[in-house]
């Protein structure tokens, strides 16, 4: 009981008077085996992205995304009547002024329709599969808070109030690109990082996602973009 | 209901002829023993201090030079045998006192009340009582040390306060908490598994400010020991040690007033006669101005106010030779409010014991101690920041009662045995949710939170026997009940301890003991939010066990003025308990579901060398150790070390009185770092994905890596004076010590992120405590 008081209190001398230095674990190893990171979403009407990158030691000196690209992965989309091989490709990240690479295919995903996804890197075969079957649902309105509170404390955001159908077990996804000017700071880690690859005036977007979330009421809840 | 036997350890020994010895021995010859009673009379008394009438613990009594005598118990009592008709000498001594000795013709049982005198210079008088007390060495009991309280006082402080708790820390077996702070940790148990107790009462929290300090007031305590191995069946409760604090009775000679000043708090103790050498009272405050000091320094953003203070109280009287009644009682609390823009902490925590103790002498040979204490400890702690609300509140009640009797048929036999009862009553809430930081913290109705009550009974027996000069033992059974409106236990719980004298100077002694606990503090699995809670033992979360083996080699040397021991154990501890992976916060006491069961066990060596007279006085202790748990549910199955695995544990304790005014000490403590967890990978997720961007830590096992070893060096300088004040001796000690000389930035914790801009992950290192001066100012008329 009484480490939690100290570590409630010290936290505030500590923060405050501490003294903190970086360390290294240079002699320490660590036994981790690297592992292929695989994700995705199919989005209906759009053409498929799919990310490929590779999980490292802690403190390995690989931190780009370009680095831990998987690279020489083969990445093979299959639908209805028709099967492809996704090829790398990337995207600019303006506000972090960096590649990001991914694997993308050439065809629309349908709605309704099933996929599966194999991957093979290293020797070693992975596959996965889904049916693009969620409904779509109505947003019934969409209204901007500068002080939600959730348990990740307060923050502004948007709350999405949508008919949620009765009766069938739903997950939702919550996704906002803000559109931010180069004058205005991301609002969570990267509050810090001065944006240096747009022009003056050119607004750009970074994303924010929560999900799965809480539900507050029936029938109310944020949905997708 | 659960049932443990005492029987299959005894059907584990393998061959059944020894098995039949064994009981043999203990059915053959302690009535042997009883008969012996009848050729011998009695001597019994108080041994107390002939300058303020306070009782001495643990003195030595022994019949001429035999050294195998007996010693006080708590309350100053002792009862020895002589032959009938002989005329023998008792020979008393206590460390610091001079010798007593009385030569006694017995021709019947004799009450024998003795005065012991400090010596007008103290120095010689060690030298005197040394060459007498090798208690360490004839006792069958291992794995207990005496805490020497006049030495605590001389020895480095942090922040001008001396510390009891602080000085725990610096025996072997003992590994301490964070640093600065006067959590221990007793062969590789958890710091719930240490039982506390002031005068016989618990207290569930005996810390300061952040455990900076401990509850306890050096100048209100009379004597203290640490239990850590071969627990005698009086004590029970816990699984790793006893810590047994008594206070003192208070001065029946005369009034006497001694006070201490120092960096951030100021003490008081007052002790006189009420009616000379029958009733005695002691009254000790302590109380911070911290809050006070730091007001200034704050900016007008910060508002705090964070105040602690304790009160120790004692009134004992002497009704008659033979009754002796004690009322003692202790508060103390700590209570802050900080707050700061978004952030806002309420906490408040503090204990309350009173104790109503009636000790009876029936006859030269019995003693009885009978005890009603009721103790409660309160916590409320709350925090509010970055509009996420937490709060742990804890409320504790204990009624509980003691009787215990001691017996001494004869010379050869210590008998005790006795009943304890506790009648608990818990309450514990823990909550998190989101609040806007512009809405206060509110207040909770204790009232309204469900409690649950439980009780537990305990009998117990313990017969320390000594079958010759060679042979002896302690040989006791506890059996210890729970029971709860949903379930029972019922435990039977062995000690044993023998001792082998291989010279007068040298023993051998190995103790083997099982103990059970009823109680469970819960630790959190997160650092920034209080979940602490203390939970009883339930039809899923059964009893914390352990079982200890130890076995030792004791030897003294140049006439008992160095001490030296080795003891090797063994400790396996059943029905740990932890949060499952993920959770952390609950809600009511029905957190079954959310908790997770394992073992643990230790093993370690531990070396001791102490030097107790002299100018140069002090200890070295090492202890070698390892502490693992496995639970099933966590760290994939596999074992992992606890947080205080510590390899290694170094403290070099030193006094050396350069005249009889001015006095050098120091203490340096070495240990291996603490374990702590590192992310064994990392997955960098880039915008775009389908989850947040950023780095996302996989973590593989527990406590996989140490934190750097942790070393500090603090020294200290007491001069003393007396002067005359108001025609009364007025004695003054200044102190100044300076903690962490070196300024050594040792680890406290260490964070780990990945800086936004490159990406690179880093791991930072934490330090706490710099080198911090302190000076403070002491006084007695």
């Amino acid at each position: 009981m009484k480490n939690h008081i100290s570590i409630l209190l010290l936290f505030l001398i500590v923060i405050n008077h501490s003294c903190q230095k970086d360390i290294g674990f240079g002699k320490i190893e660590f036994d981790y085996s690297q592992q292929l990171f695989i994700e995705g979403l199919l989005y209906p009407d759009e053409t498929p992205k799919i990310y490929l990158s590779s999980s490292l030691p802690f403190f390995h000196e690989k931190v780009s995304p370009q680095e831990l690209f998987a690279k020489n992965a083969i990445v093979e989309l299959s639908g209805p009547g028709y099967s492809e091989i996704l090829h790398p490709d990337s995207i600019f990240d303006k506000f972090r002024c960096r590649w990001n690479p991914f694997y993308s295919g050439e065809h629309l995903i349908k709605y309704g329709h099933s996929y599966q996804l194999r991957v093979t890197y290293e020797g070693q075969t992975y596959s996965a599969s889904t049916t693009i079957n969620q409904p779509r649902v109505n947003i019934a309105s969409v209204q901007y808070t500068p002080d939600f509170y959730d348990v990740y404390g307060g923050h502004d955001g948007v709350i999405l109030k949508v008919d949620d159908p009765i009766g069938i077990a739903n997950h939702y996804r919550f996704q906002m690109d803000r559109i931010i000017d180069n004058t205005r700071k991301h609002a969570h880690v990267l509050d810090i990082l001065t944006n240096n690859c747009t022009k003056e005036d050119e607004p750009f977007t970074v994303t924010d996602l929560v999900g799965p979330f809480l539900v507050m009421v029936h029938q109310m809840a944020s949905v997708c973009k | 209901m659960e049932n443990l036997s005492a029987y299959p350890l005894l059907t584990k020994i393998p061959n059944k002829i020894i098995r039949n010895q064994i009981l043999r021995i203990v059915f053959i010859l302690i009535p042997l023993s009883l008969i012996q009673a009848q050729r011998n009379f009695a001597v019994s008394g108080i041994v107390s201090d002939g300058s303020s009438g306070e009782v001495l613990i643990g003195a030595n009594i022994s019949v001429d030079q035999n050294t195998s005598g007996t010693s006080t118990n708590n309350y100053g009592f002792y009862s020895i045998s002589v032959p009938a008709g002989d005329s023998v000498i008792l020979v008393l001594s206590y460390l610091g006192f001079q010798s007593a000795r009385i030569t006694v013709n017995l021709k019947q049982n004799l009450q024998l009340n003795v005065q012991m005198n400090l010596s007008s210079n103290e120095l010689e008088t060690i030298t005197v009582t040394a060459d007498q007390n090798d208690d360490n060495v004839n006792r069958p009991q291992m794995g207990t040390i005496e805490i020497p309280t006049n030495m605590i006082k001389d020895l480095p402080a942090i922040l001008g306060e001396q510390d009891i708790l602080k000085v725990i820390q610096l025996l072997p077996g003992v590994q301490a908490g964070n640093e600065g702070t006067t959590g221990f940790f007793v062969r590789g148990g958890n710091a719930d598994q240490n039982l506390v107790q002031l005068d016989e009462a618990i207290v569930y929290n005996p810390n300061h400010l952040f455990g900076l300090f401990s509850s306890f007031n050096t100048r209100a305590i009379n004597n203290v020991t640490l239990i850590k191995g071969g627990f005698p069946a009086q004590y029970g409760g816990r699984l790793s040690s006893i810590l047994d604090i008594n206070m003192k009775e208070g001065n029946n000679k005369r009034w006497e007033v001694e006070g201490g000043i120092g960096m951030i708090s100021s003490q008081i103790t007052v002790e006189g006669p009420i009616i000379q050498d029958k009733v005695s009272l002691i009254v000790s405050a302590r109380r911070t101005y911290f809050d006070w000091l730091i007001k200034p320094f704050l900016p007008q953003s910060i508002k705090t106010n964070y105040r602690f203070y304790d009160l120790n109280a004692k009134i004992n009287w002497r009704l008659s030779d033979k009754d002796h009644l004690f009322i003692s009682t202790f508060r103390g609390s700590d209570d802050a409010l900080y707050s700061q823009d978004n952030i806002e902490y309420n906490i408040f925590f503090g204990n309350q014991t009173g104790t109503l103790r009636w000790n009876h002498i029936f006859g030269p040979r019995l003693f009885l101690s009978n005890s009603i204490i009721l103790n409660k400890y309160d916590q409320n702690v709350a925090a509010l920041q970055d509009n996420s609300f937490s709060r742990a509140l804890s409320n504790i009640r204990d009624i509980s009662g003691k009787s215990e009797f001691h017996y001494y048929p004869n010379r050869n036999h210590k008998i005790n045995f006795g009943i304890q009862y506790y009648n608990h009553r818990f309450r514990s809430l823990g909550d998190s949710n989101a609040q806007s930081s512009k809405v206060p913290i509110s207040e909770i109705n204790k009232d309204s939170i469900p409690e649950k009550t439980f009780n537990e009974l305990a009998l117990f027996l313990n017969d320390e026997i000594k079958f010759n000069e060679i042979f002896s033992s302690s040989l006791g059974i506890r059996l210890p009940a729970f029971v709860e409106k949903d379930a029972s236990y019922y435990q039977i719980e062995p000690r044993m301890s023998f001792k082998l004298q291989l010279s007068p100077g040298t023993s051998i002694k190995t103790s083997y003991t099982l103990m059970n606990q009823f109680l469970h503090l819960i630790p959190s699995s997160t650092a920034a939010v209080p979940t602490d809670i203390w939970i009883p033992s339930s039809r899923k979360t059964r009893p914390q066990q352990s079982q200890q083996l130890a076995i030792g080699l004791f030897k003294n040397y140049h006439n008992n003025r160095l001490e030296t021991s080795i003891e090797v154990y063994y400790k396996k501890m059943e029905n740990q308990v932890l949060f499952k992976e993920g959770n952390q916060l609950i809600k009511t006491l029905d957190v079954d579901e959310f908790l997770t069961y394992g073992k643990g066990w230790s093993y370690g060596t531990e070396i001791f060398l102490k030097k107790k007279t002299g100018r140069f006085t002090g200890w070295a202790a090492y202890t070698l150790s390892w502490t693992y748990q496995r639970f099933d549910q966590l760290n994939f199955g596999k074992k992992f070390p606890v947080r205080y695995d510590r390899r290694h544990d170094l403290s070099l304790v030193g006094t050396y009185d350069l005249s009889k005014k001015c006095t050098f000490s120091g203490t340096f403590v070495y240990s291996s770092g603490n374990t702590f967890t590192v992310p064994g990978g990392r997955i960098n997720i880039a915008q775009g994905g389908s989850l947040f961007e950023g780095n996302y830590f996989v973590y593989q096992s527990r406590n996989n890596a140490r934190l750097n070893p942790f070393h500090r060096l603090n020294l200290s300088v007491s001069y003393k004076s007396q002067t005359s004040l108001f025609r009364k001796k007025f004695s003054s000690e200044c102190n100044l010590s300076i903690y962490n000389i070196y300024s050594r930035q040792n680890p406290y914790f260490i964070y780990f992120r990945v800086d936004p801009i490159t990406d690179k992950p880093k791991a930072r290192q934490v330090s706490l405590l710099p080198i911090i001066p302190s000076i403070s100012y002491n006084f007695k008329f």
